[in-house]
């Protein structure tokens, strides 16, 4: 018996009871303030000492006066601590650490995704995006909901500054993670899907800052999202490229590119 | 002793974009195809993917999908006076090898020539008078118009999934367009490109000035797109690798994405790589091409056989071949005689730096090979040239194709080349520097020639082509003044300071980059005294045999090459398909 698994369970069971608590508040917080989705701040102004972040692409016409359209990204770690550990908006009931970690190390059982050392605007465009519904998610969407946008900066800083250890999962059959370490690195030409690194980074590192890494996430997890890209059940990719991939991918393919990709160990930064 | 091959109907010469065109067409039509192809076979998966691809040492500086120079090169020389040495290096242009040549490596800026552009000498002579143009060009009308190829502009834009706005659709005026293009038949397949910032701030200040700035026409996709054949195509991701680099994400068009899978699945088309065509082989008249002759990757030599040969290779070396195999009178300069390797022309590249503070973070790294804000106001004759006297002109854009860490480093003029205080400057100014480029026009001119080298030769034993070329006055004078225009838009960026460089202030230099659009040397035209191939690109000479690629421009455009290739491809494929084939001897009495 693992006595990680075993604990990862007891958590995820922790945090469901938690979250059961709070989705009847955040529904009742919606009902209140006639809130669809996404309660949104007035957007910040620039600010050029930090680094622009990338507009969404379909976001402005291409032929309007983008010369004002980057919006700066700027989180507080500290404030993000408090927040994760349930003194936010979102309340104890919103809290992040139960389910994802005091250090952000996720949970093996796949619904919890390690989130240590995730680009910070990656995080926080995950967030937003539970919000306003093209993530939607039973459990994040209410949370994400009840959060002010200054604190889906602040959570997202923090567990970008999360170290966390890594376990590797046991091992896989070599067939399999061969399979999957080709479509990491090559694709695959019979489906017509280029590399996975080509955009998350060499070995899956993740590329600052809107790619996240794959490499170290959970099984249960990777191959979750890929379902979810597949059945355009996650719709929050400006430009399709991830619903394409999954789609084009076999059911064998996804499987093992996950399993490549879990056996990675996360990048260190 | 060459080995003679089993005849075909077709073989093509070089699996370029018109090669693939070519091949899908005429296997379509029943004909038995084969393509020949001095290089290799290499594809989206696996052969192009990132991160490996994103090799700036390997592809970029040291030309990793350029062709190999010590097998074949050319020689230079500025003038006739001057003894030609060979290039041993890449500098000025960059011709490609292995399967889609330069549709592997190319940026994807998609343009359509101006309905002025064809008709070149007589517009300038009708509108200016008939000594309006110097002497000593000898620029002329291309023999086909703008509106006999607007189906094939647009056949082909389809064909690449072009992004754009049309700013003339069937006459009528669009806004947010280029309002100077020649009428459109249909919009642009895909919507333009998503704006950077240095592009909106060069479109902000053009616009102040009365200019008309659009989205520059893009083979990068801009969205999920399936072309008229089938091929399926994605968005690109702004990684900023697309010149010298071939694409990991299906998003940029090329002959291997957009056509070669649908000639690769028909079996009348066969795909032969590592084979070297060396000569054009003509009959015992000399009026009719029987097939080629090439060597294969262990030094073989055969002998296929063919109905029809079609020169697809790039445009310098179809040159090359129709000079080796003895196909037309090769041009003379001191008499002005014959026509092979007549009117080579160029392209007149300037640029001006906007230097910005340190606060003006642009973010060029996020680029595409075809993002880019320009304007026409200055093209062509889309300005009164009464006053300013030179032919011709060139768009004026600010292109983000991306700031790749080894060759961007943009420093302003007086910056130590090395040291402590070179890296300072390109800390300090990396980020915060936007050039507007000038795509400058190329009128021909009579010393400006392609020819066969008497000294060197290549590994196969053939004489070196020769380049004799320098920037006619006219292109002098046209430059500066464009520059001029653009210099003016740059200080009304908002940056500190601004410094231009012009290449045609100073001699033609080949060592220095300046842009892979070498035109001329086969051209086409109405008089077989003045151009090598008909209006169909049927040569004059030899009826079996078809020339491709931009040696058919008479003169270069102020614009890049491949979208009239493209269209001039699928105009000649349809000429053989529907004239050719069923009479077999000159489309165009001589």
């Amino acid at each position: 018996m693992n006595p990680h698994r075993g604990g990862s369970r007891d958590r995820a069971l922790l945090a469901l009871a938690v979250v059961a608590v709070a989705g009847a508040v955040v529904l009742a917080a919606m009902v209140r303030e006639g809130v669809a989705a996404g309660a949104t701040d007035p957007p910040t102004p620039s600010d050029r000492r930090t680094t622009p972040a990338v507009a969404p692409a379909a976001a402005v016409a291409p032929m309007e006066d983008r010369t004002t359209a980057f919006v700066a990204f700027e989180g507080d770690p500290r404030a993000g601590q408090r927040v994760v550990m349930g003194a936010g908006r979102a309340g104890v009931g919103g809290a992040c650490f139960p389910c994802h970690g005091v250090q952000g190390e996720g949970d093996s059982g796949g619904a919890f995704p390690r989130l240590a050392g995730q680009p910070a605007f990656y995080l926080y465009k995950q967030l937003t995006n539970y919000a306003d519904g093209t993530r939607p998610n039973a459990i994040m969407s209410p949370i994400a909901v009840q959060m002010t946008q200054q604190e889906r900066r602040d959570a997202a800083a923090y567990y970008s500054a999360a170290r966390a250890a890594f376990r590797a999962p046991p091992a896989d059959a070599p067939n399999r993670l061969q399979l999957g370490a080709g479509i990491a690195a090559v694709g695959s030409r019979t489906s017509g899907v280029q590399a996975c690194t080509g955009c998350h980074g060499p070995g899956g590192s993740g590329v600052p800052p809107d790619v996240p890494y794959l490499a170290g996430q959970s099984v249960a997890y990777l191959e979750l999202q890929l379902r979810l890209w597949h059945e355009a059940r996650r719709t929050n990719d400006p430009l399709g490229v991830m619903a394409d991939v999954a789609r084009r991918l076999t059911p064998e393919e996804r499987a093992s590119v996950a399993r490549y990709f879990a056996a990675l160990a996360p990048p260190q930064r | 002793m060459a080995q003679r091959l089993k005849p075909v109907d077709v073989v093509l010469v070089g699996m370029g974009w018109t090669g693939a065109i070519f091949a899908k067409e005429l296997a379509e039509a029943g004909l038995r195809v084969v393509g020949l192809e001095r290089g290799v076979f290499h594809d989206t998966v696996p052969d192009w993917q990132a991160p490996a691809m994103h090799d700036e040492l390997k592809y970029a500086v040291r030309w990793g999908l350029m062709q190999d120079l010590a097998r074949e090169t050319l020689t230079f020389r500025n003038d006739a006076a001057q003894t030609a040495l060979p290039m041993r290096q890449f500098g000025s242009f960059l011709p490609g090898t292995d399967v889609g040549g330069a549709g592997v490596h190319w940026n994807g800026q998609t343009y359509r020539f101006l309905p002025s552009d064809f008709v070149l000498r007589s517009h300038y002579s009708e509108k200016y008078g008939r000594n309006f143009i110097d002497a000593d060009l000898t620029v002329q009308d291309w023999g086909v118009t703008y509106d006999e190829l607007e189906p094939f502009y647009d056949l082909f834009e389809r064909v690449c999934g072009i992004g754009g706005r049309a700013g003339n659709l069937k006459g009528r005026r669009q806004p947010g367009g280029n309002p100077f293009e020649g009428p459109r038949s249909a919009e642009y397949p895909n919507p333009p490109m998503t704006q950077d910032f240095a592009g909106a701030l060069f479109q902000k200040a053009a616009a102040s000035l009365g200019l008309n700035p659009f989205p520059q026409p893009s083979a990068n996709m801009t969205r999920h797109y399936t072309n008229p054949y089938g091929a399926q195509m994605k968005p690109c991701m702004y990684c900023g690798y697309c010149e010298r680099f071939a694409c990991e994400h299906f998003a940029k068009a090329s002959p291997q994405v957009c056509v070669l899978p649908f000639a690769m699945k028909n079996p009348n088309f066969e795909l032969r790589t590592r084979a070297h065509v060396n000569r054009v082989l003509l009959d015992a008249g000399g009026k009719r091409a029987t097939g080629v002759l090439y060597v294969d990757e262990g030094g073989r030599e055969f002998e296929q056989p063919a109905e029809i040969v079609v020169l697809c290779a790039y445009g310098l070396w179809n040159v090359h071949l129709l000079l080796v195999s003895g196909i037309g009178q090769p041009y003379d300069p001191a008499t002005g005689e014959g026509v092979v390797g007549r009117n080579y022309a160029y392209q007149t590249m300037s640029s001006v730096s906007v230097f910005y503070d340190s606060d003006t973070r642009l973010n060029q790294f996020m680029g595409a090979g075809a993002l880019g804000t320009v304007l026409d106001d200055y093209n062509g004759d889309n300005f009164d040239h009464g006053g300013p006297g030179f032919v011709g002109g060139g768009y004026i854009a600010l292109n983000t194709t991306g700031a790749r860490p080894i060759l961007y480093h943009p420093v302003p003029s007086g910056t130590p080349r090395w040291g402590a205080g070179w890296k300072r400057a390109v800390a300090r100014h990396y980020n915060h520097v936007a050039a507007v480029g000038c795509h400058g026009s190329s009128a021909a001119h009579r010393g400006n020639y392609l020819s066969l080298d008497p000294t060197y030769t290549d590994a196969y034993g053939r004489p070196l082509l020769r380049l004799t070329f320098d920037f006619p006055d006219n292109d002098r004078r046209m430059s500066r003044y464009i520059t001029d225009q653009a210099e003016r838009i740059a200080k009304a960026m908002g940056g500190r300071f601004t410094e231009r460089s012009v290449a045609a202030d100073s001699t033609y230099t080949i060592t220095a980059y300046q842009t892979t659009h070498n035109t001329g040397g086969a051209i086409m035209g109405n008089d077989p005294r003045l151009s090598v191939v008909n209006k169909y690109l049927q040569s004059w000479d030899v009826a079996n045999l078809f020339v491709q690629g931009a040696c058919v421009f008479p003169q270069n455009a102020g614009y890049n090459p491949t979208g009239t290739v493209g269209a001039l491809a699928y105009w000649s494929v349809k000429a053989i398909k529907e004239q050719f084939l069923a009479r077999r001897e000159p489309l165009v009495q001589a």
